[in-house]
């Protein structure tokens, strides 16, 4: 997670990993190490695990294998886990999202424009991902590849391109 | 004076000997490449060794209790399950792979037969969540170790308190699996110029380089690489291997190549079991045209081998048989440890 400011200068969150789970309350704020002093215009982060995270070996926190957000059969980080059921259809969905060997690295990249402020709520629009995906989209997404990618690639837009 | 000094050299020498009688936890064979695994992200210690030793032997791993890594990886067989061509696990359920012998982990840059899983760390997650194998999750793994006494004194011993979370589990069962060195075969011996091979064992060794070598390669007796080695895909598996990963047809039935250290005891052999012996593995590699195109300078298929040539070959893969690998007993099943962290948790209890 990074903060930018008018000038382009950018700060950058150490150890920067953080889990949001829809089901834990406690998860859905989070609270950056990052300097209060500093005249921020935008905020940054990745939606997903970079690849030299990915690479490495086992490791603890939010990115404990145990989290649930590990491929078992195959070494990577699950950056997205949507799962549900249409209300019209009797059919469900589930997309595992991740992958990050060339040429399906689903890591994104998030810029939103932001006030100066110490507290920010921003929302997640879940239905821009179900409205802008191809028809051709499986109900199921569970491993990396051409698929996975090319759903990804709208994980980004779920979020605000700026918030007041 | 002279007293001190005598006293100050005593204890030198005491530290020296006590030193010296400690065995190292992990030794890398002098004239090997340097080990892939990095140390000292996950440092080895007597204790997290110890603990991935337990976790190792421990049917808990699975979700009924009936399979541990051992049962799939028994240690008198380099760690390759022997029973059956493709390993067996909870549930009865057969998986699609034939379980590959554990030894020498520490030099590999990925794993699996496919190359699936790329860090050792990582590697149990997939056998303790396989519903053919363990069909446990991690998270309720590290709760039911969490729950249970011994687990907290050996939580304690490796980690400095008794949580219990993935990243340690997983860390420990890395430990194990790194010490697991074997180096001390006859052909070792002989390269290090302590014996000598036999004239039928020379004669095999000589094959071996001019056939084999260039996959199978020294001192490792693998390249770490992903090959074809010319044999038909099983219909019934049909098992594409390393593309399965990669999704590019060029890698079509490749497979890590395997170690052919204490080969004479990994059978049976292949990623499916297919082969019950040596001799039917090199009456492939000497009798049978490749199934696809080879695509390889490495090996063009059949093998020019006669009969008294796979003779002389196998005698040479009979020297790379570690004997002091196959019944170390710091591999073997942990009864001591066990023991004591019961006892000790018991009397924590009270
Ligand atoms: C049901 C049998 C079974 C059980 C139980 C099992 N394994 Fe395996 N193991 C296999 C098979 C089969 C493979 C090869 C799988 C593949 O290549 O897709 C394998 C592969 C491995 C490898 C890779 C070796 C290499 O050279 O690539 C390691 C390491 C390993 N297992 C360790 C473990 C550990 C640790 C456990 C316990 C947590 C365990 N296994 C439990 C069957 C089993
Ligand atoms: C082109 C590379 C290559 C060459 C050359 C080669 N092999 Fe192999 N070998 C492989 C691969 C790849 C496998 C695994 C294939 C599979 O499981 O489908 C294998 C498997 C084996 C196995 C089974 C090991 C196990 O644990 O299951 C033995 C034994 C073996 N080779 C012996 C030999 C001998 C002896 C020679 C020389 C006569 C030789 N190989 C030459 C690539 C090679």
């Amino acid at each position: 997670m990074a903060l930018k400011n008018e000038k382009n200068k950018i700060i950058r969150e150490k150890k920067s990993f953080h889990l949001i789970n829809i089901q834990d309350t406690n998860s859905l704020t989070i609270s950056p190490q990052l300097s209060t002093n500093f005249q921020a215009s935008s905020l940054q982060f990745f939606l997903g695990i970079d690849s030299i995270t990915n690479s490495a070996g086992v490791q603890g926190g939010c990115l404990d294998p145990m989290q649930g957000m590990y491929w078992t059969w195959l070494s990577g980080y699950i950056n997205l886990k949507l799962e549900g059921h249409y209300p019209s259809a009797s059919t469900s969905f589930q997309y595992h999202l991740g992958g990050y060997r060339a040429p399906f690295n689903t890591l994104q990249t998030v810029e939103i424009e932001i006030p100066d402020a110490k507290y920010l709520e921003i929302p997640i629009d879940i239905e821009k991902l179900f409205t802008q995906a191809e028809d051709s989209t499986p109900d199921h997404i569970m491993s990396p590849g051409k698929e996975a990618m090319q759903l990804s690639k709208l994980t980004a837009t779920m979020f605000p391109s700026s918030v007041k | 004076m002279s007293k001190q000094f005598l006293l100050a050299a005593f204890i030198v020498i005491l530290l020296v000997a006590f030193r010296s009688r400690e065995k190292p936890l992990f030794v890398a064979p002098p004239s090997w490449p340097q080990p892939h695994y990095d140390f000292n992200e996950n440092p080895l210690t007597a204790s997290k060794i110890a603990l991935g030793r337990v976790l190792f032997y421990d049917p808990l791993l699975s979700a009924d209790s009936s399979t541990s890594c051992s049962s799939c990886h028994s240690s008198y067989t380099a760690f390759a399950h022997t029973d059956h061509a493709l390993s067996h696990g909870i549930h009865d359920s057969i998986g699609t792979r034939n379980a590959p012998a554990l030894m020498n982990l520490a030099w590999k840059k990925s794993l699996m037969w496919d190359g699936a899983v790329h860090h050792l760390d990582l590697q149990a997650l997939a056998p303790i969540a396989h519903p053919a194998e363990m069909g446990e999750e991690l998270q309720h793994l590290t709760l039911k170790l969490q729950s249970t006494g011994m687990y907290n004194v050996l939580f304690k011993n490796a980690f400095g308190d008794t949580l219990v979370t993935g990243e340690r589990t997983l860390k420990a069962i890395a430990q194990f699996m790194l010490v697991l060195v074997s180096a001390q075969s006859k052909y070792d011996s002989v390269m290090q110029g302590k014996t000598q091979f036999t004239l039928q064992e020379k004669k095999g060794y000589r094959l071996y380089q001019q056939h084999c070598s260039g996959c199978h390669a020294e001192p490792l007796f693998t390249n770490d690489e992903f090959a074809y080695n010319g044999l038909p895909a099983d219909p019934k598996l049909n098992d594409s291997g390393r593309m399965k990963i990669t999704g590019d047809p060029k890698d079509s039935l490749h497979f890590k190549v395997p170690t052919l250290r204490n080969i004479e005891v990994s059978y049976p052999y292949m990623h499916d079991g297919r082969f019950m012996n040596l001799t039917a593995v090199l009456k492939h590699y000497s009798t049978s045209a490749s199934a696809l195109p080879l695509n390889n300078p490495k090996l063009s298929l059949p093998l020019p081998l006669t009969p008294a040539d796979r003779v002389d070959l196998l005698a040479f893969l009979l020297t790379l048989t570690d004997k002091n690998f196959l019944f170390n007993p710091d591999f073997a099943y942990p009864k001591k440890i066990i023991e004591q962290a019961t006892k000790e948790s018991e009397r924590l209890r009270k």
